[in-house]
């Protein structure tokens, strides 16, 4: 009798009306929203709870961010996702051909992106900034370290190795000469310029005849000299910048050899609206990409 | 869950719509640019700039997703992510921000 009942039970199924990709890519989503929300969650609550006016967080300036860039790789992504997009409805509608190039588009874009990126994270290498190599703090012991490291680069620029002018290399002489006798704090003003000093790097002026001073960054602007100066908070900046654009550009890498998949697919005559499926849901992740740079690009550039 | 495409013949947007929201995502990334340009880096600048983030990443999910025509089956992962998410960075707060300032004191 128990028997018969348990028979009449309506059987449980699971009921969501969704195809097993789309609910896979989906929950994967999810667990990277999870993992990008505690990487910009974190640099939200540092870039906002931490920093004083007098001890500010970096400045794109300051760290030579270009903001045109970023603007142009948010343009890039968000073609390559109209682009993805187009190669699915393509596909919906049995156009292979039309489908294929739309995704090799993708794929170009997703690589002007990443060339775009490295050509940013170079000029990061370049001028040292770089998680812990970054001198802030010039009161402490790393004020001696760093006035080291500034005659290393000025003897390097002196030496020519730096593309410098005459003029330059000459105002590199005259800071090398004064190096002895100066505090680390006016190192940094000296390279930095007066104006451009950070307020907990400030030399007191106050009851001294000491007048402000023009930094030799300031003053050659266009030869992009690789000294090094105080940048407040530069270690944190460059730790969370590396972790978040880092983390999204392997996931735009990720991307791209799926395109390539399919791409080498659609060349050995393997590819056809039977795949619809595999680019939506790669067009899922690709979409998520471009949301997460969607967020950073105001993030890191803009405010 | 339904075997696998067919019964999900998608009533999803068409080449029009797509490029109706390009248009839409194009024109907010160079107004962000602009508000910077601007207004500069302030308080004002930075709400504007982020709402206009915001939009912009609702239009790339509703449409190009097709979230909004597949939020009934998905809602139950998406809701419960943004609270963990805004959870996540209450949590964070007072250990990262609370500590520095009385440590600091």
């Amino acid at each position: 009798m128990a028997h018969a009942v348990a028979e009449e039970e309506p059987q449980a199924h699971m009921g969501l009306p969704l195809p097993h990709g789309k609910l896979a890519m989906w929950l994967f989503l999810v667990t990277e929203i999870m993992f990008f929300t505690g990487m910009i969650g974190t640099y939200i609550i540092l870039r906002n709870g931490m920093p004083t006016s007098n001890d500010p967080w970096p400045t794109p300036h300051d760290v030579h961010l270009v903001e045109f860039i970023g603007a142009f790789n948010t343009f890039v992504l968000i073609c390559s996702s109209l682009t993805i997009v187009l190669a699915h409805l393509a596909l919906h509608h049995g156009n292979t051909k039309r489908a294929v190039q739309y995704i090799g588009v993708t794929l170009a874009l997703g690589c002007v992106f990443l060339v775009v990126k490295a050509y940013e994270y170079n000029a990061k290498f370049a001028h040292e900034i770089l998680p812990s190599r970054v001198f802030e703090k010039l009161d402490g012991p790393f004020g001696a370290e760093y006035v080291r490291h500034v005659e290393e680069q000025l003897n390097h620029i002196i030496e020519g190795h730096g593309h410098a002018s005459s003029e330059a290399k000459a105002a590199c002489e005259e800071l090398l000469k004064d190096l002895p006798s100066l505090s680390p704090f006016q190192v940094n003003e000296r390279i930095v310029g007066t104006k451009n000093v950070k307020g907990v790097d400030r030399v007191n002026l106050k009851g001294t005849d000491e007048k402000p001073v023009k930094g030799i960054l300031e003053e050659f602007k266009a030869e992009d000299l690789h000294l090094s100066y105080s940048i407040p908070f530069g270690n944190m900046w460059a730790s969370t910048y590396f972790a978040m654009t880092g983390f999204h550009a392997l996931h735009v890498f990720g991307g791209l050899v799926v395109f390539v998949i399919i791409l080498i697919m659609a060349l050995r005559g393997r590819f056809g609206p039977q795949h619809t499926h595999l680019v939506e849901y790669t067009g899922l992740y690709w979409h998520f990409v471009d949301i997460v740079w969607i967020f950073l690009f105001p993030l890191l550039y803009l405010v | 869950m339904t075997n696998e495409p067919e019964a999900h013949a998608e009533a999803g947007p068409n080449f029009n719509t797509y490029i109706f929201i390009f248009g839409v995502l194009v024109v907010c990334t160079l107004l962000s640019f602009l508000v910077n340009y601007v207004l500069g880096q302030n308080h004002t600048s930075a709400t504007i700039i982020l709402l206009i983030a915001v939009i912009k990443a609702v239009g790339v999910a509703m449409i190009f997703m097709h979230l909004k025509f597949e939020w009934s089956k998905l809602y139950f992962l998406i809701i419960p992510v943004m609270i963990l998410g805004v959870m996540m960075m209450v949590v964070l707060l007072p250990d990262i921000v609370l500590d520095w300032h009385l440590g600091g004191e």
